[in-house]
């Protein structure tokens, strides 16, 4: 089918989908693996993390510093160096984000999740100044 | 659950790989000081539960609610441009 003629049978914006792996999981999850982050035009600066082998559980993330201009997560050398980073400057850091109920989301500064782009190996880390973050950051909508 | 009593600069050796040793006593805080392989992640009880916790009311079960997520970013406070993380784009120089 030529999609060009028939462009209400296309998708409507792309969707990109990349393939990751945390050797630990994450935090309660520590069995599961395999992830798809999966990006779409439309949920910008939104992501999900997707259970690669089920698309019904994912996670909403966010990239750090998307809406928390101030975030500064010390990442410890351990967990750099378990991902074969040189500095958190390479990594792709992402924030794990809670609704509650329909209008409310929360942001989990406290345990951000540590990305290399280059091996696409992903881990749930606590940064040294976990103390000093919240794991429940309110995200506000604009007054009208 | 062993317990064993330790001076200051002492330690214990755990599986032969693990070491946790009494660095300082003050008060009724101990400063622990441990050494294991790097497969070995170490963290406060109690940080390691409260993010297990926020990561199990996390987890979206089913249908994924975009419309107010769209809305919802575009509302957000005071965003800079966002981060771009196209995916694509940051994962492009992978061989």
């Amino acid at each position: 089918m030529n999609i060009a003629e028939c462009p209400e049978t296309a998708a409507p914006a792309q969707e990109s989908q990349v393939a990751l792996h945390f050797p630990f999981g994450l935090f309660g999850f520590e069995e599961v693996k395999q992830f798809a982050l999966i990006s779409h035009p439309a949920e910008q600066p939104f992501e999900w993390l997707q259970v690669q082998d089920n698309p019904n559980l994912a996670f909403l993330v966010l990239p750090a510093g998307s809406v928390v201009p101030d975030y500064q997560p010390q990442i410890a050398t351990e967990d750099l160096r378990s991902l074969n980073l040189e500095s958190a400057e390479d990594a792709l850091i992402l924030n794990i984000a809670t609704l509650h109920g329909s209008d409310q989301c929360t942001l989990n500064l406290k345990g951000p999740i540590l990305i290399n782009p280059r091996s696409r190996m992903g881990k749930q880390v606590i940064p040294l100044n976990a103390p000093s973050l919240s794991v429940r950051h309110p995200l506000r909508p604009h007054a009208a | 659950m062993l317990i064993l009593s330790r001076k200051l600069n002492e330690s214990i050796v755990i599986d032969g790989a693990i070491v946790v040793k009494v660095l300082r006593v003050d008060g009724d805080t101990v400063k622990l000081g441990i050494a294991a392989p790097d497969r070995v992640r170490v963290y406060r009880q109690e940080v390691y539960e409260e993010i297990q916790a926020s990561n199990r009311a996390a987890l979206t079960r089913g249908e994924r609610q975009v419309p107010r997520l769209t809305r919802l970013a575009q509302a957000m406070e005071s965003p800079p441009p966002p981060a771009k993380i196209d995916a694509e784009l940051i994962f492009q120089s992978t061989p």
